[in-house]
């Protein structure tokens, strides 16, 4: 297209994550060489390459309230357009937030498989992309995932949670104990809560009952894990609620969605029940760096090995209590004598510190789903498959689980082609300038179906007062650095009276306070440096305040926020 | 309703490694056990089965895959690669695409954008054809081509740079004129830049091929482009929207005539009236876990009525799954040369413009008309081109009868005009992407209605 080619243009490009090979089969700028290296300094080299004369700067900044001093006031007040192609909504909230206090058009899209969606949001013209938003996705409520799951989705929730705190978290745990003992055991105290005496037993187990000096030692694990997940938690299920109980108010217990479990027999000869084994010893034996043996990998000796672990009864108890309300957001149950037991926890742990022999860590693995070989996957495969085999829920395959584990999102290099040249031929239309609303367009398109549809942007809600209306874009703007009271008679002009003015959180100026008045022969930004305590970063030329207004008639008018410019 | 398990649970030889870190071999694996659809017992060569081949040829069927002889790459499909893309088409999708054939002829820069798209996708190969060589302008429009490329046969110059996008895509070439012939070669054919006789030709062999070749014209004419797609006179479509099937949890089943089925009010139901369903896990009436597709009525957020009477059926007790049965749908395309003259209904993109499509329609005919004649495009700004142009467009529409259009909007077919050399390049990607999908819809993929015509 030839945008940003002449002297005057610059097209900055930034991204702060590297090449991995799944880019590869829809973002064409990258190569098989390329994989490790930076996006935003390859695309740039491979769009020079296309055409030479573009002038790309390449930056791997996120753009966020962190990195205010690379893409600072000056940065984006010389910008003419803002492109977005990011993959959150967060970070679109906030470059909205930018665009919109410097008053930038935006062309914002996205992708989901074979959708795609372009919104154009011209200042002025069109409402913000915060002005709408979609509806927060629905999250299982705790207890479904913990103990009444019906979907596979549940499953795998339930199962990327155990994972990360049976590999990650608890020996990260571990870690922070023994590095730092003094300091941990302080902090536990001071919490003193049931979250900290449950990590506290984790960390404990970890280091007494459960510690793996050899391989054996791991498959052992492993195999207990299956039993407890699989047949014990669920035989104190029904225990506590078995198939006939009914609720408080005498409905059926066990009612749809509710699926009623039944407990697993481990089986050598069952490969799904073996794999979990296999997979769950080796990641164990890699928290505890143990080296993990050929043999493993080979059905029949591991059932040998597996067979070997002495599995204990199973008794169901009484006393122990369920979560089945679903507003519930804590697993964790608080008693009287949390305080007591983490003394006494703290006490065995430091038993265990002194036989253990110096240096001694544990490893934390992070989840990496993009690793075939790490058997990540397979363990969480494993876990969510032997739940759902519990609630009859049907199962899915390893590739399926990683979608949903690994929340990949779906991409194809189509739908992104087309959302790209519909971003581009509106551009032209923003480059060109001096455009009605009515000649831009925003697309939904369903490629699958297919489907197009192309409708004008949205104009933004006017807010009116007497002869003054405005909308979202708009900012009052003061220069030359005001008094307050020319801050005040400038509103005045307006038909407000300014009753109220602060900068964030910090009043600087309120008309019930007789000691306020003594404030008006002085500069706004001085207020703003010495009353709210704010140091004014270097790059900053101005500031914002927001004035709280009444009318003639005593009324409350909602104004834009007012800009002071002091240098 | 369970799915297919992953194939090395369901061995129990004790000789059988449970999968180990060796990729490769676990692929292999996962492919030797579907081996109805990888390889064709009939060893078809590639592409369709030709047709001297006649007595093989019975034996082939639209939905067999076909593999060349004697092809020693079995069908293992990169997930580390492919992983955002499988997850949008699914293992079987991708295999039939890994086996496919495709010609795009004419590398503008639409024909370079479908390339792309096409090669990124994964198909078993891409044949670049065209008979033109690379000039100045190519380059605003074609991001392959650099400078130095100039006064090169277009199809030459672009291999290296699409070859990098995919080594596993076997690009080739071809320069010379096309043959019908030539076409039975592949499982689908794009062109860009080929007029209305040699299209309708192409088309007439393509869609009377046994079995058809999916075919597609397209092409972007400055701020205008059109795409026309033909599969064939029977193409079958085995799910029509590509979206997981909706599912219910059922709290509860009169017995009635016609019957409330009333679900949990956990999560609103997405059926729709006419919707075909399912039922499993149904206790006490489990006259319903038959499996028999039954239509639905009276879609409502958590309930809907059942055309079924089951009055004597036995009580509901409790359980019950109800999920939605999706339909296959065979459609029939139309060929070319009748989709001129009966375009039919055009897909909208716009619907403040909805009167568009038809007008487009004869212009872009016009354009056909004006280039066979005068030997070029119209000059861009040239006035007289323009009229030109108008009054060819006049001329079709008086002769088109029911498909005349009453207003020809001569501003617009004068915009047209201008812009009728140009190749802009977001005209190409756009229309890049959405070639390239039809191609992998063309491939049997899971979804698809019937596009035929769209104008933009």
């Amino acid at each position: 297209m030839g945008v940003s080619c002449g002297k005057q243009g610059k097209l900055t490009i930034t991204d702060d994550d590297v090449i991995e090979k799944s880019n590869l089969s829809r973002q064409f700028l990258f190569r098989d060489w390329n994989i490790g290296q930076a996006k935003s300094t390859v695309a740039a080299s491979a769009a020079a390459l296309i055409n030479p004369h573009l002038r790309i700067e390449a930056l791997q900044n996120r753009v966020g309230s962190q990195t205010e001093n690379v893409f600072d006031d000056t940065f984006w007040e010389n910008l003419t357009a803002v492109v977005n192609a990011l993959d959150n909504v967060n970070a679109r909230l906030y470059v909205d937030q930018r665009c919109l206090y410097f008053q930038k058009p935006l062309l914002e899209s996205g992708t989901l498989g074979a959708k795609c969606n372009t919104q154009m949001v011209i200042p002025h013209l069109t409402e913000n992309y915060g002005a709408s938003r979609d509806p927060p996705e629905k999250q299982a409520p705790m207890c479904t995932v913990h103990s009444f799951p019906h979907n596979i989705d549940h499953c795998l929730t339930w199962a990327r949670s155990e994972f990360e705190g049976l590999v990650e978290k608890t020996p990260a745990e571990v870690n922070a104990y023994l590095s730092n003992p003094v300091e941990y055991i302080n902090a536990m105290n001071k919490a003193g809560d049931a979250q900290s005496r449950d990590t506290l037993e984790h960390v404990l187990e970890c280091l007494e009952k459960e510690k793996c000096d050899t391989f054996q030692d791991c498959i052992t694990w492993a195999r207990l894990r299956f039993e407890d997940y699989f047949a014990d938690r669920v035989k104190q299920l029904i225990f506590t609620f078995p198939e006939e109980a009914s609720t408080s108010t005498g409905a059926p217990f066990w009612s749809a969605p509710k699926r009623f479990p039944h407990p697993l027999q481990f089986s050598v000869v069952d490969p799904s029940h073996l794999n979990f084994v296999m997979a769950a010893s080796i990641l164990r034996a890699e928290t505890f760096g143990i080296s993990v043996p050929e043999w493993v990998k080979h059905p029949k000796t591991m059932a040998e090995a597996v067979g070997k672990v002495i599995v204990p009864e199973f008794q169901p108890r009484e006393d122990v209590k369920i979560e089945t309300d679903e507003k519930a957001t804590t697993l964790s149950s608080a008693s009287v004598d949390d305080a007591a037991v983490i003394n006494e926890l703290i006490r065995k742990l430091e038993q265990c510190r002194k036989k253990l022999p110096p240096g001694f860590r544990m490893m934390p693995i992070q989840f990496e789903k993009d690793d075939d070989t790490n058997y990540h996957m397979d363990l969480i495969a494993g876990l969510a498959n032997m739940r759902a085999r519990n609630y009859s829920i049907p199962e899915v395959d390893k590739l399926k689980a990683k979608f949903i584990a690994g929340r990949i999102i779906p991409a194809i290099a189509t739908s992104t082609a087309m959302a790209t040249g519909l971003v581009c031929l509106e551009l032209y239309k923003v480059l060109d300038g001096g455009h009605k609303v009515e000649d831009y367009r925003n697309t939904f398109a369903n490629l699958a179906l297919p489907l197009f549809s192309m409708a004008e942007p949205v104009p933004p809600k006017v807010i009116k007062h007497q002869d003054l209306s405005w909308t979202v874009w708009d900012r009052w703007i003061l220069k030359n650095n005001p008094t307050l009271k020319e801050l005040l008679q400038w509103l005045k002009y307006k038909g407000l009276d300014a009753y109220s003015i602060s900068h964030g959180s910090c009043l600087l100026y309120n008309s019930m306070f007789p000691r306020h008045r003594d404030r008006m022969d002085r500069k706004v930004v001085d207020l703003v440096r010495e009353v709210a305590k704010v140091e004014l970063p270097a790059y900053r030329h101005h500031f914002d305040v927001v004035v709280a207004c009444e009318d003639d008639e005593g009324n409350d008018v909602d104004i834009p926020p007012v800009s002071i410019y002091f240098s | 309703m369970l799915p297919k398990k992953r194939p090395v649970e369901a061995e129990e030889a004790p000789d059988t490694s449970i999968p180990d870190s060796s990729s490769l071999k676990k692929k292999q694996v996962d492919c030797d056990l579907e081996p109805t659809v990888i390889y064709n017992k009939n060893n078809c060569v590639t592409g369709s089965c030709s047709n001297t081949d006649t007595e093989t040829n019975n034996h082939c069927k639209e939905e067999d895959l076909i593999m060349a002889p004697g092809d020693s790459n079995p069908m293992e499909i990169d997930e580390d690669l492919h992983s955002r893309q499988l997850a949008v088409y699914g293992r079987e999708t991708m295999r039939r695409l890994f086996g496919s054939n495709v010609l795009v002829s004419g590398m503008h820069g639409l024909g370079a954008e479908i390339a792309k798209n096409l090669i990124l996708a994964g198909v078993k190969s891409v044949t670049l054809h065209d008979e033109e060589i690379v000039e100045l302008w190519d380059l605003s429009s074609n991001f392959v081509f650099s400078e130095n490329d100039v006064g090169k046969n277009r199809a030459l110059a672009s291999v290296q740079k699409l070859q990098d996008l995919n080594n596993a895509v076997s690009i080739s070439t071809l320069t010379t004129e096309l043959t019908t012939e030539q076409l039975s070669k592949f499982q689908a054919v794009v062109f860009t830049d080929l007029n209305l006789d040699k299209a309708i030709e192409f088309n007439d062999y393509c869609h009377n091929h046994k079995p058809p070749i999916s075919f597609i014209k397209a092409e972007v004419r400055g701020l205008f482009g059109s795409v026309f797609c033909d599969f064939g006179p029977e193409f079958t479509v085995f799910d029509v929207d590509g979206e997981d099937p909706h599912t219910g949890i059922i709290a509860s089943i009169s017995n009635d005539n016609p019957a409330l089925v009333s679900c949990v009010d956990d999560e609103r139901l997405e059926f729709q009236d006419g919707d075909l369903v399912v039922f499993s896990e149904v206790k006490g009436m489990t006259e319903l876990n038959d499996g028999k597709p039954r239509k639905i009525k009276n879609a409502r957020p958590y309930s809907f009525t059942l055309e079924e009477d089951t009055t004597n059926f036995s009580t509901y007790e409790k359980g019950g799954i109800v999920t939605q049965a999706k339909q296959s749908k065979v459609l029939n395309f139309k060929p070319l040369r009748e989709a001129i003259k009966y375009p039919g209904e055009f897909l909208l993109s716009d619907f403040s413009k909805f009167d568009r499509p038809p007008l487009l329609h004869l212009a872009f005919q016009a354009l056909d008309k004006f280039v066979s004649e005068i030997g070029r495009f119209p000059v861009a700004g040239s006035e007289e081109d323009a009229q030109k142009l108008i009054s060819e467009a006049s001329q079709i529409n008086e002769n088109s009868g029911d498909a005349r259009v009453e207003d020809i909007n001569p501003k617009l077919l004068r915009q047209f005009a201008f812009g009728a050399r140009a190749v802009l390049n977001p005209m190409a990607a756009m229309f890049g992407g959405l070639v390239g999908q039809e191609v992998v819809k063309g491939m049997f993929w899971k979804v698809s209605s019937s596009l035929s015509v769209l104008l933009f």
